[in-house]
Parts: structure tokens; C-alpha cells; sequence
């Protein structure tokens, strides 16, 4: 594919010439992406469309989760939509998830910062496997144990509490 | 593949201080995640006041209902007991175990003749034959519609009837009472010309609308509760008095509101059969040929357009269960549509068998034969839960 004028031009792996846009995190740094990539984004894919010379701005995200946001990025638009079905479908499936997963490794706060990004940037893929892995982690917690991982504060009174509790009662073995 | 300036992450993580996004979007996606078992919501709901509004707002439920419609868990099976009981079992492990007493209800006065016509999105369908009327319970809410049935309807002797209900905003999250449809079947079996007659109602008009008929050749029965395919209702229909092999079944087309009648696998006239719904939301049909072999069949139309049986693979019993002892006494006693899992047992033993991973689960010892309904629904917060007691009560008055 040839490379369009007002964006930088990058060599593919596979020979050819692709279309690249730059990103500039909220620290200034900047990032160069396969269009392809960035518009999973739907800020970008916006921002894109808008024109404009110089990067594309991206105030409320920081340059160590963006870089994490476009590593997601470039492998889910790297994969190609195989025929359903088939067996390179199938192993396509399993690479991908196994990327996800690992892309999951890490802390509680780098995770919320990825929500946060996901959410502004409208990364809906990256959204959603960011909210299930919390959601996993909070699944079999207790309601002391998930305020005590997000620092939330119990604000039931005793009485309030011992109510709830009493709702709860008897309704599960 | 393009590379960014940074594309190594960083180790030191951000400091830790306001983690959650103050941001009640991201907040219900998260908890709009957590996995639909009966526990999950009430103890989230339990963090703080914050968490317990979200929880319990209905747009959240209607939205955690439409999330996760495509996989409610199978809360537990209904079958009727003695005394007009309608027995609840729970098949989940604590915390999400629902104990009996919760949703068992006490349906009808001894004298009364009732059936119990299975569960679908959420409700469940009881026929009382001596007062003429549907219930559709939910149970989960212990809320409960009655319906009469159509005027003229059951005035004719030797006739059978059953019924299958559809909830129609399960999609969209809706609860399950809010509107649901119910298609009632008639056969007329002692009259020389044997007919089988279907009418659908609807909850949102509160009416009943014209009776559709199929001419059938020989009586039937209507047996087992109907599976719900891409577009149709079915019912397996037997025949009998005829001396001839004879299962056919009976298809409700819900667009086109038509009835049709086809007949099941060749080679499976001796065996038990069971509805079940293939990949797709196709129907298929599972048939016990022996005390060890189940068949599953599934319903394809070939390259000419036309419907037919395909037989999609043979499940050996005394391979698959580890028990024992021979197998012996084997008998087919429901099916759950949503999990694809079929209930049989072997001497009694009763076993829960998804039927495309073969992953199965003994369950108990039965201490009788009765047909299994599975009970799949959604318990979430803001809604008590419904109590046998009061469920019985609210059936028994008039």
C-alpha cells in the first residue's frame, strides 16, 4: 500500500509500505503506529479522520500505557479475519488469547490506568478484557477483602450491615 | 510490524492511591463482568453504599441480564413430587446453592389435576386442568401470571394438551414476567380424523389469537417439554393404540405461526428420545437405543433445501460414566436447552451430561422416576427472593 502524503511512511516485515500515524502520549512521547492499529481506537480513528499535522495528541494517557495500549493494538489488527472455522482460525484464537492473557500480568493500578485509557481512547476490546480481568479478581472476594484491594471505605453502619446480612442469610446454603 | 518508541513496558507501576477510575461507566463494566451466579451481585453489593445503588438499579440488572443472557446458570431441576409438590433441587455448589425450600412451591389442592410444562428464560409454566388456567411463575421473584385458557377449549373429552412459553425481552435483558408469550396445543384424538391444534398468547395484549390445526392421521400423545429452535417451538409426539413404531415431531413456527409434523430418525422407533437444541439453535434429538448408547441425531437441510436427520455421533455410557457397577436400567430425564446437558440416569444414579464436551457430574440418587425440568435464571440484588410459602399461598387463592 502506498504511503499517503500527510503521513509518515513505514516498511512492513512484509516488504510493502503501510500507513502510519503518530501519537503523542501525555509526557510527549511519541509513538508511530500502523494506522491499521491505532484506529481500534475510535478517539484516534476520529482524530484521524479530523487531519491535522504534528501527531495526534492524546492528553489523558501517559507514554508506559499507551505503550502497553498499542502493543494490544498491534497485535489484534495485526490478525488478519481468517475463514470461520478452519484450523488456522482456531490457532489464530488460541495465539491471541494466550497474548491477552500474558498482556494481563500485571498490577492492580497499571490495570485501572489500562481501564482508564481503554475507556478514553474507546478501545472496546481492550476495555473489555481489562474490566473482565478485574472482575475475575474480584469474583470470589469478600466485600472486606475488595475494599481493602481498592482502598474503598465501609460506609454501612453497624446496624446497616447486620441488616444486609440478614438479607443474605438463608437466601444460599 | 510497526514498533513504537517505547514498546517495553516499564516495571515501576504507578502509585496505587485513587485505583478505581471515579467514573461510574468504567465501574459498571467491570461489575457488569462478574460471572451470573446467585452470589455474585449480593456480595459485591456489600463493599459499600456506592456499589450497593449501582447494583441494584434495574437499567444495571436489565444490562447484567442482557450480558450474560447467552449463558444463565443452571440454578437447579424442578420435578414434581408428592402431594402436589413441586420440588426444587439445587445442582450448584455453596455459595450459590439455593437451598429447596427456597423455590419448591406447593402447587394446586390435592384434588386438583395440574402439569408441569418445564421452565424457559426465567419462568416457569404450570397447567391446571380443573381450573383451566396457566400459571407462568417466577420463581426467582416469586411473582406469578395466570392465564386462562382459550373459551371452548377444554370442553371435549380424550383430548391432551401442552404448552411451552417464550419470554420475549430475554435478549434485551428484561425480566421475565414483563412480556411472554405461551403457545397452548390441543389434540383431538377420539374424533375419526385426529387434529392437533396450537394458539399462542400474548402477554402484552392479554389476549389469545387464532387457533391453527394440523391434521395428525393417528391419536398421539404430546410428551416432554418442547425445545426452542432458531424459529420454531418443538414437541415430541407419540403415538399410540396404533401398533405401528410411531415418533414424530410437532414443529410451532413462531414467524410464520404454522404447525408442521416429521417424523424422527429412522432406527430410533424402540428408543427413548429426548428434544435436544444443536450448535446453530437447531433441533436435534437425542435417543437412548440401549442401556450403554445414546445417539444424537441433529436436523440439517441438505444441499437440495430439504430437512433432514443426520446422525452427529454415538455416546457410549459405559465409557464415558465411571461407575462401577454394569449399567443397567438407563432412562433419559431432561435436558437443558441453555447448557445442552441432558439428565439420565443409571440405577438410579443421576448424572448431569453437557453433550458436546462429555463433561459430566453425578448428581444424586433419585428416590423416584420423574422428568427433570432444569431451572436456569438470574438472581440479582434489588429483588427478593420468592419463598415456597408465599408462592403456594398466591397459587392456592382464587
Amino acid at each position: 500500500m502506498a504511503a499517503a502524503d500527510s503521513c509518515d511512511g513505514i516498511s512492513t516485515s512484509g516488504g510493502g509500505w503501510e500507513k502510519t500515524v503518530t501519537l503523542v502520549s501525555s509526557d510527549d512521547a511519541r509513538f508511530e503506529v500502523r494506522e491499521a492499529a491505532a484506529s481500534l481506537s475510535q478517539t484516534v480513528r476520529r482524530m484521524i479522520r479530523a487531519g491535522g499535522d504534528g501527531g495526534i495528541p492524546l492528553p489523558k494517557v501517559d507514554a508506559r500505557t499507551l505503550s502497553t495500549v498499542l502493543e494490544y493494538c498491534n497485535k489484534h489488527a495485526a490478525v488478519p479475519a481468517p475463514a470461520p472455522e478452519s484450523s488456522s482460525a482456531e490457532a489464530a484464537a488460541v495465539d491471541l488469547e494466550w497474548f491477552d492473557k500474558e498482556l494481563m500480568h500485571v498490577d492492580l493500578a497499571t490495570l485501572c490506568s489500562l481501564i482508564r485509557a481503554a475507556d478514553y481512547l474507546e478501545v472496546a476490546g481492550l476495555l473489555d478484557l481489562t474490566c473482565k480481568t478485574v472482575a475475575d479478581m474480584i469474583k470470589s472476594k469478600t466485600a472486606e477483602e475488595i475494599r481493602q484491594m481498592f482502598g474503598i471505605q465501609n460506609d454501612f453502619t453497624p446496624e446497616e450491615e447486620e441488616q444486609l446480612s440478614r438479607e443474605n442469610a438463608g437466601v444460599f446454603e | 510490524m510497526s514498533e513504537g518508541l517505547m514498546s517495553r513496558r516499564p516495571s515501576s507501576p504507578p502509585p496505587a492511591a485513587a485505583l478505581l477510575p471515579d467514573n461510574d461507566d468504567i465501574l459498571r463494566e467491570i461489575l457488569l463482568r462478574l460471572p451470573p451466579l446467585p452470589s455474585s451481585l449480593p456480595r459485591a453489593s456489600l463493599v459499600c453504599k456506592h456499589w450497593r445503588r449501582l447494583l441494584s438499579d434495574p437499567r444495571f440488572l436489565r444490562r447484567f441480564r442482557a450480558f450474560h443472557r447467552r449463558n444463565p446458570p443452571l440454578l437447579g431441576i424442578f420435578n414434581t413430587a408428592f402431594y402436589g409438590l413441586l420440588q426444587f433441587t439445587p445442582t450448584l455448589d455453596p455459595p450459590d446453592r439455593i437451598p429447596s425450600a427456597r423455590l419448591s412451591l406447593q402447587v394446586g389442592h390435592g384434588d386438583e389435576i395440574w402439569d408441569f410444562l418445564g421452565c424457559r428464560h426465567g419462568l416457569a409454566l404450570i397447567l391446571n386442568q380443573t381450573r383451566l388456567e396457566l400459571t407462568v411463575w417466577d420463581p426467582l421473584a416469586g411473582d406469578q401470571r395466570r392465564v386462562p385458557v382459550p373459551p371452548g377449549w377444554f370442553r371435549n373429552e380424550g383430548a391432551v394438551y401442552n404448552a411451552a412459553l417464550i419470554c420475549n425481552n430475554h435478549l434485551a435483558g428484561g425480566v421475565p414476567l414483563e412480556a411472554f408469550k405461551v403457545v397452548l396445543l390441543r389434540g383431538l384424538l377420539d374424533a375419526d380424523h385426529p387434529q392437533l391444534f396450537a394458539s399462542i398468547y400474548e402477554s402484552e395484549t392479554g389476549v389469545w389469537g387464532d387457533a391453527i390445526s394440523i391434521a395428525i392421521g393417528v391419536p398421539v400423545t404430546l410428551v416432554n417439554p418442547s425445545v426452542l429452535t432458531k424459529d420454531s417451538l418443538c414437541w415430541l409426539v407419540q403415538e399410540y393404540d396404533t401398533g405401528s413404531d410411531g415418533n414424530h415431531i410437532l414443529e410451532f413456527d413462531l414467524d410464520r405461526q404454522a404447525l408442521a409434523v416429521f417424523g424422527a430418525p429412522v432406527g430410533t422407533e424402540e428408543s427413548c428420545l429426548e428434544l435436544v437444541r444443536m450448535e446453530d439453535n437447531k433441533l436435534g434429538l437425542a435417543a437412548l437405543l440401549d442401556d450403554v448408547t445414546i445417539q444424537l441425531w441433529e436436523r440439517k437441510a441438505g444441499s437440495d433445501g430439504v430437512a433432514r436427520w443426520m446422525l452427529q455421533k454415538s455416546i457410549k455410557l459405559d465409557k464415558l460414566l465411571s461407575v462401577g457397577s454394569p449399567i443397567v436400567g438407563t432412562l433419559i430425564h431432561g435436558y437443558d436447552e441453555n447448557g445442552h446437558v441432558i439428565f439420565i440416569s443409571t440405577s438410579l444414579d443421576v448424572f448431569m451430561i453437557q453433550l458436546k464436551t462429555m463433561q459430566f457430574r453425578h448428581l444424586f440418587k433419585a428416590m423416584f422416576i420423574t422428568s427433570y425440568h432444569p431451572y436456569t435464571g438470574f438472581y440479582t440484588t434489588g429483588r427478593g427472593i420468592g419463598s415456597g410459602d408465599v408462592g403456594a399461598e398466591s397459587l392456592n387463592s382464587t
